[in-house]
């Protein structure tokens, strides 16, 4: 008989151990839904959610951590090194940088979550709707959206802050029209899937109304992938701002977010800038800033892991 | 098995008491729980049951294909090579050297949809060659393709020299099973396993593929074991039949001893649940009371107890053991005698 | 078997065809059709369980969605017998057709994807009651719960999802959301095709148990020859969008007369090893929809075809054999039987 050793892996232990515990009955929480197990047992996406909440309830609620005003000045307090005053140093014009990195805060993730969300609105919108419909509108659409999505993105901006001007409000505006499309791709592409569906169909075969169908019927099933994607673009937006303000494309200069605090590095002025010999004016920001993205990166892809039925969780 | 040593030359796969478990989703789903047969050269064993029974598992885990998150807890799967020693197949690494020069030479396996089972970017002839590349080393490039234009060939596909060249999507369901058939064969194995190869084709083009494999089976000798569902091709095909329940064999015997007179409840319950052809409206269809258990919630003693007409107080607390009801035919339950006296 | 005379016909479908053209090209030319349903022509009675059988790629699926106006109808009538007489369906204003949804519906195949996995049971039955008038919930909890029980599962699953059920479960459910209108024709596409063999027999039971209770009538779609001989009055055999043959379950049995249905019995595995059957063997591939062989369709895989079939298409025809009516559309059946043929009457 050839017989080779049976190795006992790493696997193997995990799985005796899952074979045991179910034996003597402690496994049977069937009714908790699956979902809220597997996000709960990804440890990355807890850890995204802490994260998260902490650098919200950071920034929105500001005044409890930070007495100082984001924008008061006090030149001669300028340029100081982090101190017990001050825990990140002040900045050029003596700013405190925390409190405006807290201030900040705010204004970025409110740019971040409000064009995902705004651009979440139109696309999901137009594409449960033209999409379940289909035929010229729908090829139409797509055209369009296909025009969005290869237009660069820097000259639309460019163009527009040219015409426009800079502010918040123009900023958010620019951020939906170029992201609305993948948003309607993503559910269009859904609703494809959907409409051949035996559910849709038997709908069909009562009379329901078209619009009755892709709203009531369809969109629950579309959320999954597109709540992912909100948090996704969220995280997206934030970056792009952040880089728009390095550039000085984005909220003026005045107001204090996180491109804007971070924009200290690209030699504006006419002193070079020694950012090594000055890095509490940018790296604190830039961690916080990278942080942030990172939880938002984790929980989308536990959302997306979590839902996909698919996946060993 | 003891009783069936009788014709052991015939032998050519021989699985004991096998369990095998399935940990996805942080549970631990016990999907065999002690099955035990043997496939003989030159005949066929239908393995029916319906879905969730742990038939398509058996035949993965004679090759070890079984998913990453699963694997064999006990038992024995023992090939017996014509010339040389008898191979544990269990004890092998699962994608090790051996098991893979195994697979495709001496056993084969065909799925049930193939157009998913044949890789859509590449022509058929080029798989089949995959194949014979394989395992038959050392051919000129020209003898591959003449091997594989032969192979198609046999499997009654018309045109073969044009059909080497093109692709999946360009066959019929008919012809892609034979085409998996083809790549199956190609290098002579001594056991096919087909794993509900006819579910997805129509009834005509499924009775094509009956007749070929028969002619398999009677030219090469080959030793195959299908998997289905439907007791129509049981009666159609095979010399031997395992009946399977909920990860157990609960009646394993000859077919006609099988049709004709069953001994284990379920076997009996599911062929008074199925209409046959030919019988007409007025045939009794009893359907078979409950329904199958969730896996994680199982009876303690026999699987099929509360579903059953003849259980007993035993039946709550043990499974039955393999009871020997004549050579060839055993059975898992202990009333099994009542069964048989209360006929058809 | 009653006179036929005396049947009320409820649905009269004459020349129906369904052809779904072939686009190709940037400009989206039509340069074909897939002729899925090909000039068919059929009566179905009020109380009766009407079989289509065929393989693959017959158009049986798509008849039953074309007389529900889920595809579009190319050509044809399809009547049905409201209170106030025929009417044709394809021809019928938004309100009628409304009217008519009422009446007529389907059971489908999946049960898996035959019902909206993020509402409950409640939220999937619900609409189509919102729709035909009952406007209080109370009234539709009552109703639904109603429709539960009718096909043997307690009230309370109402509340549940379907990812908490079962195959044969979800089936029961699809049942009773066609019942909760109050329909007079279901039509049962593939209905018990996906389930588990013991659990077919669990369906079909209650199928003709609502059957009677309800005073339906059912138009059942299947491939499945054993399960429609035990529950179809009559049936019709199919092949490429077209009736070859249409009679009484008993009689199709008894005395099949296309060659096409001759080889799909003798094609079928009977789970009865007693019976020794010799296999008509087809030799080929069903031909595509998009493009039928001419004269008889059948012709390339028929082993009885002669030079006759191959030019001209063979009608169906009627035939009265032992009292029992018979309808088939070939030609060799013609000649065998022409001294059958029954009077034309219309």
């Amino acid at each position: 008989m050839t017989n080779t050793k049976v190795k006992r892996t790493a696997l193997d232990r995990q799985m005796d151990k899952i074979r045991d515990m179910e034996e003597s009955g402690k496994l049977s929480t069937h009714l908790t839904n699956r979902t809220l197990r597997k996000l709960t047992s990804n440890k990355l996406a807890v850890l995204g959610v802490v994260m998260f909440f902490a650098i919200c309830l950071l920034c929105f609620g500001a005044p409890l951590f930070t007495k100082y005003s984001p924008t008061a000045f006090a030149l001669r307090e300028k340029m100081q090194a982090p101190s017990l005053a001050h825990i990140c140093g002040t900045d050029q014009m003596g700013r405190d940088i925390w409190s405006r990195m807290l201030y900040g805060g705010r204004i970025s993730i409110v740019v971040g979550l409000g064009s995902a969300l705004g651009a979440a609105l139109i696309g999901v919108t137009l594409g449960m709707f033209v999409g379940y419909k289909g035929g010229w509108l729908d090829n139409l659409l797509m055209k369009i959206a296909d025009i969005f999505l290869s237009f660069p993105q820097m000259v639309l901006i460019i163009i527009i802050v040219a015409l426009v001007g800079q502010s918040l409000q123009n900023l958010i505006v620019i951020f939906i029209l170029t992201g609305w499309p993948s948003m309607y791709r993503m559910a269009r592409s859904k609703v494809l899937s959907l409409k051949e569906e035996e559910f849709v169909q038997a709908l069909r075969a009562f009379g329901i109304s078209d619009l009755k169908i892709a709203f009531k019927h369809l969109l629950p099933n579309t959320l999954g992938p597109v709540v992912v994607n909100i948090t996704l673009s969220t995280a997206m937006f934030i970056l792009q701002e952040a880089s728009l303000s390095v550039l000085g494309y984005g909220v003026p200069q005045e107001i204090a977010t996180w491109g804007n605090i971070i924009n200290v590095i690209t030699n504006s002025g006419t002193i070079r800038f020694d950012w090594l010999g000055y890095w509490w004016m940018w790296l604190p920001c830039s961690i916080m800033l990278i942080l942030f993205v990172l939880s938002i990166n984790f929980i989308g892809d536990g959302l997306r892991d979590a839902s996909d039925p698919n996946q060993i969780g | 098995m003891e009783n069936v040593e009788t014709k052991k030359d015939d032998v050519v796969l021989r699985v004991k008491d096998l369990h095998v478990n399935f940990y996805t989703n942080q549970r631990c789903n016990k999907v065999l729980r002690g099955v035990s047969f043997d496939i003989r050269r030159g005949r066929t064993l239908c393995v029916v049951g319906e879905s969730g029974c742990g038939k398509s598992v058996t035949a993965n885990s004679i090759l070890r294909l079984l998913p990453e998150l699963s694997r064999i807890e006990s038992g024995s799967i023992t090939y017996y090579k014509e010339n040389g020693e008898p191979v544990r197949l269990d004890q092998l690494e699962k994608n090790g050297k051996q098991m893979r020069q195994l697979r495709g030479q001496d056993i084969a396996i065909i799925f049930q949809d193939p157009m998913t089972a044949l890789n859509p970017v590449f022509t058929v002839g080029y798989q089949i060659e995959e194949m014979l590349r394989e395992h038959k080393k050392g051919l000129t490039k020209a003898q591959y393709k003449q091997e594989a234009i032969e192979d198609l060939a046999d499997m009654g596909i018309p045109a073969p020299e044009i059909r080497y060249g093109e692709y999946p999507h360009q066959f019929s369901g008919g012809m892609r099973q034979r085409s998996m058939i083809a790549m199956g064969m190609s290098c002579d194995p001594k056991i096919l396993l087909a794993d509900e190869p006819t579910t997805a084709l129509d009834v005509t083009i499924s009775a094509q593929i009956f007749d070929l494999m028969n002619e398999l089976k009677e030219k090469h000798g080959t030793a195959i074991m299908m998997i289905t569902h439907n007791m129509g091709v049981v009666a159609e095909m095979a010399d031997e039949v395992a009946v399977m329940y909920m990860g157990n064999i609960v009646e394993y015997g000859k077919v006609e001893d099988i049709f004709t007179n069953p001994t284990h409840p379920y076997t009996k319950a599911l062929l008074q649940s199925i209409p046959v052809l030919g019988k007409g409206k007025n045939q009794k269809l009893e359907p078979i009371r409950g329904s199958t258990p969730d896996p994680f919630h199982r009876p303690k003693g026999c699987q099929f107890c509360p579903r059953c007409d003849y259980a007993c107080p035993q039946c709550e607390e043990e499974m039955p053991p393999e009871e020997w009801v004549k050579e060839g035919h055993y059975t898992r339950c202990f009333n099994y005698k009542e069964v048989m006296a209360s006929g058809k | 078997m009653e006179n036929e005379e005396k049947k009320e016909v409820l649905l009269k479908v004459r020349g129906a065809k369904t052809y779904f053209p072939i686009k190709k090209g940037l400009m989206k030319r039509t340069v074909g059709y897939v002729k899925a349903v090909d000039d068919i022509n059929l009566d179905v009675y009020r109380g009766e369980t009407l079989g289509l059988v065929g393989e693959s790629g017959c158009g049986k699926t798509t008849l039953g969605k074309s007389i529900l106006q889920l595809v579009p109808v190319t050509e044809g009538s399809m009547e049905y017998k409201f209170e106030d007489g025929y009417k044709d369906l394809r021809k019928l204003s938004r309100k009628e057709l409304d009217n008519a949804r009422q009446k007529i519906q389907i059971v489908f195949q999946d049960p898996y994807s035959s019902l909206n996995p993020s509402f409950t049971i409640f939220g999937s039955l619900e609409d189509p009651l919102i729709k035909f008038g009952m406007k209080k919930k109370e009234d539709r909890i009552k109703k639904i719960g109603d429709l539960l029980e009718a096909v043997n599962l307690p009230r309370d699953y109402m509340a549940r999802y379907p990812n908490e059920f079962s195959g044969g479960q979800r089936q029961r459910i699809g049942i009773a959301r066609a019942l909760s209108v109050n329909p007079e024709l279901i039509i049962c596409d593939e209905a018990v095709s996906a389930l588990d063999v013991s659990i077919q027999a669990q369906v079909l039971k209650l199928l003709n148990q609502l059957k009677e209770e309800y005073k339906l009538t059912y138009i059942f779609i299947t491939h499945d020859l054993s399960v429609v001989e035990y529950l179809a009055d009559r049936i019709a055999v199919m092949y490429l969008g077209r009736v070859v043959e249409l009679t009484t379950s008993e009689e199709l049995f008894k005395n099949t007369l296309h060659p096409y249905t001759q080889a799909l019995l003798s094609a079928i595995p009977v789970a009865d090893v007693t019976r020794k059957k010799k296999r008509i063997p087809l030799q080929g591939d069903v031909p595509s929809p998009a493009n039928p062989p001419t004269g008889c369709t059948f012709h390339p895989r028929c082993p009885q075809c002669t030079e006759k079939c191959k030019q001209e298409r063979p009608q169906l025809e009627e035939y009265i054999i032992d009292g029992v009516s018979h309808y088939a559309a070939c030609h060799i059946v013609k000649e065998m039987y022409a001294d059958k043929l029954a009077k034309k009457k219309e």
